[in-house]
């Protein structure tokens, strides 16, 4: 047991309810409607939706969480950490045989999804006989009849009193291994709260009443912490984006000040106002910025990739103030966060609650916030500590005497695509077992796509008389990105005519990405 | 539809409206990252009145993949 003594979600939502009362924590838009819920609504709701959890369980369970940033999708997430069971969140576009494995893996007993999971979910109830249940939250009726049913008033008030053991595993976050394993991240309730409890340097950033716009998938811790809990705790008002394509729209409607993004979307809208000017000679900096972005726009915290500097210098121009942070799921999230002063080509200032060290380069970290393990796999977890507890980045990099990070490189292979997804390329190589015409594949990221660089079997292909090698290769390439996620989409494909190069095992020498 | 279809496009990345072909590859040759394809479909969608779900987004490779589901749809 530690001794930490961070609050757990239902102590920061009452405290909040009590101080912010009836002013308005989530924003979003339904039907065309804007719809607000105050601090005091999310907490009552997030209790009722606890009290359903625990009604229908009464012991810890893992509850698979599906879907897209929504009310609902918020709520449930709410109240399963005040719950005590376990929340796994999934993207909804994973595809049915991963998703099923995952289950598996994870041990889920329920799966809270919305109508982006749906017929999915719908496959999924006759091949998962382990899940007891399956809840559709976008069904309004059926999340208005919890909210009934678990309401303060109801019976089952009492069910919502006791807190969490705030030790206890409270999220599995599967993420993705060098070795193409996906690995369950288990953090406690310390561990999420605790990691947005540092003190921030930048006074001016997180100010109550600011108001904030949701882009990122609430699956990834960074979205998830950043804007649900650390939103939460400092009172700001969340505007849900929603789906990725109305964000274009949605940044007009909710004219936020500040935006947690990763780098392949401050690029992109770098891009957009810069056009802007170039279609608008007379308009000013300031004017595409508001342009794109609204007119209140002031922060934008990247985060999940590394951020190239020049696009600091290029926001500068527009009056936007672009900073960046690191972190890793394994250590709760956060390690270091912007500051003002710092050097723009570092990754911010370490966290008041984390140490930082370096061993033959790599960036060692020691947080009260570290995850518990790895689901089901110790010896995993005992890998990525060292023997004295620091855990192992695998990045590279140096710290500076006023604690700045830089990070200079990777000491694994994953491939972290602009976008912040992370590809693991022996995840896509191994795709291509059994294809007899490939010999040799090796997958690497190229200008931020993925690149495959094959060498064929020509003795295989001359004996079956294919003749056109680089067609047939593209050809099982193509059938294999149609049915690929959009960040596993090879783009580009090389034909060799040699062998790669090898490694005293026999491993193929990989060539770097270049991102 | 070509046209309105490079219109649209103009409004995400900067490019040569004339060097945009049916055969061009959305990724590969005009360069459009995840964030701009979901944009173009939201724009498609608001000018021609449609639906363009993930699923069919994801197969669209070209230009011209484009303009036959607007066509057919």
């Amino acid at each position: 047991m530690s001794n930490l003594n961070f609050p757990s979600v239902k102590e920061l939502l009452s405290a909040q309810s009590e101080r912010l009362g009836n002013k308005t924590f989530l924003k979003y838009i339904r039907n065309g409607e804007i719809c607000e819920k105050s601090f005091n609504t999310v907490y009552s709701d997030t209790l009722s939706f606890c009290r359903m959890i625990r009604h229908k369980f009464g012991k810890k369970t893992n509850i698979a969480l599906i879907g897209q940033t929504g009310y609902e999708y918020i709520i449930s997430l709410l109240g399963i950490l005040t719950s005590g069971c376990s929340v796994v969140p999934f993207s909804p576009e994973i595809n049915v045989a991963e998703i099923k494995e995952l289950f598996d893996d994870a041990d889920i007993e329920a799966v809270v999804f919305d109508s982006n999971f749906a017929k999915k979910a719908e496959i999924l109830k006759a091949a998962c006989p382990s899940v007891k249940l399956f809840l559709n939250v976008s069904r309004s009726d059926d999340f208005k009849d919890i909210m009934r049913i678990y309401s303060e008033s109801s019976k089952y008030s009492s069910l919502s009193d006791q807190d969490v053991d705030k030790d206890e595993c409270a999220a599995i976050i599967y993420t993705s291994g060098t070795t193409g394993i996906r690995k369950g991240v288990m953090l406690s309730t310390n561990s999420l709260v605790g990691n947005i409890m540092y003190k921030d340097f930048c006074t001016d950033i997180f100010r109550e009443n600011d108001v904030i716009m949701s882009v990122l998938p609430m699956y990834h811790i960074y979205c998830f912490t950043g804007d649900i809990i650390k939103n939460l705790k400092d009172g700001l008002q969340v505007c849900l984006n929603g789906s990725m394509r109305e964000i274009t729209k949605n940044l007009k409607i909710f004219k936020p000040r500040i935006m947690r993004v990763v780098p392949m979307i401050a690029e992109t809208l770098l891009r957009r106002m810069k056009l802007y000017r170039a279609k608008h000679p007379d308009f000013s900096y300031e004017e595409a910025a508001h342009h794109v972005f609204g007119e209140n726009i002031k922060y934008l915290i990247s985060g999940g990739a590394y951020l190239n500097s020049a696009l600091v210098d290029e926001y500068a121009k527009y009056g936007i103030l672009l900073r960046q942070g690191y972190g890793m799921t394994e250590a709760g999230c956060r390690i270091s966060v912007p500051d003002e002063g710092v050097d723009p080509s570092s990754v911010g200032r370490i966290i008041d609650i984390c140490e930082v060290r370096t061993q033959d380069d790599e960036i060692q970290v020691k947080t009260p916030t570290r995850m518990i393990g790895y689901y089901n796999m110790p010896e995993e977890t005992e890998k990525i500590f060292t023997p004295d507890g620091w855990l192992k980045t695998g990045d590279l990099g140096y710290v500076t005497e006023d604690r700045q990070l830089f990070i200079t490189g990777r000491v694994k292979n994953l491939i972290i695509l602009s976008s912040g997804e992370n590809v693991s390329p022996e995840a896509i190589e191994k795709k291509f077992a059994g294809c007899e015409i490939i010999k040799e594949v090796m997958v690497y990221a190229e200008n931020n796509m993925i690149a495959a660089e094959f060498y064929p079997d020509y003795e295989y292909a001359q004996n079956h008389g294919i003749q056109d090698i680089n067609s047939r290769i593209g050809e099982i390439t193509d059938a294999l990105n149609s049915k690929a996620k959009s960040s596993h989409f090879i783009s580009k494909i090389i034909i060799r005519q040699i062998p790669f190069e090898k490694t005293g095992s026999g491993k193929i020498k990989r060539k770097e990405n270049t991102i | 539809m070509l046209e309105k279809v490079k219109e649209i496009l103009g409004e995400f990345i900067d490019i040569d409206p004339d060097t945009i072909t049916p055969e061009s590859n959305l990724r590969t040759d005009i360069g459009l990252n995840s964030l701009d394809c979901v944009s173009l479909a939201e724009e498609l969608e608001n000018e021609y009145n449609i639906e363009i779900p993930n699923s069919e987004l994801s197969k669209f490779k070209t230009i011209g993949d484009v303009i036959s589901y607007i066509k057919s749809n």
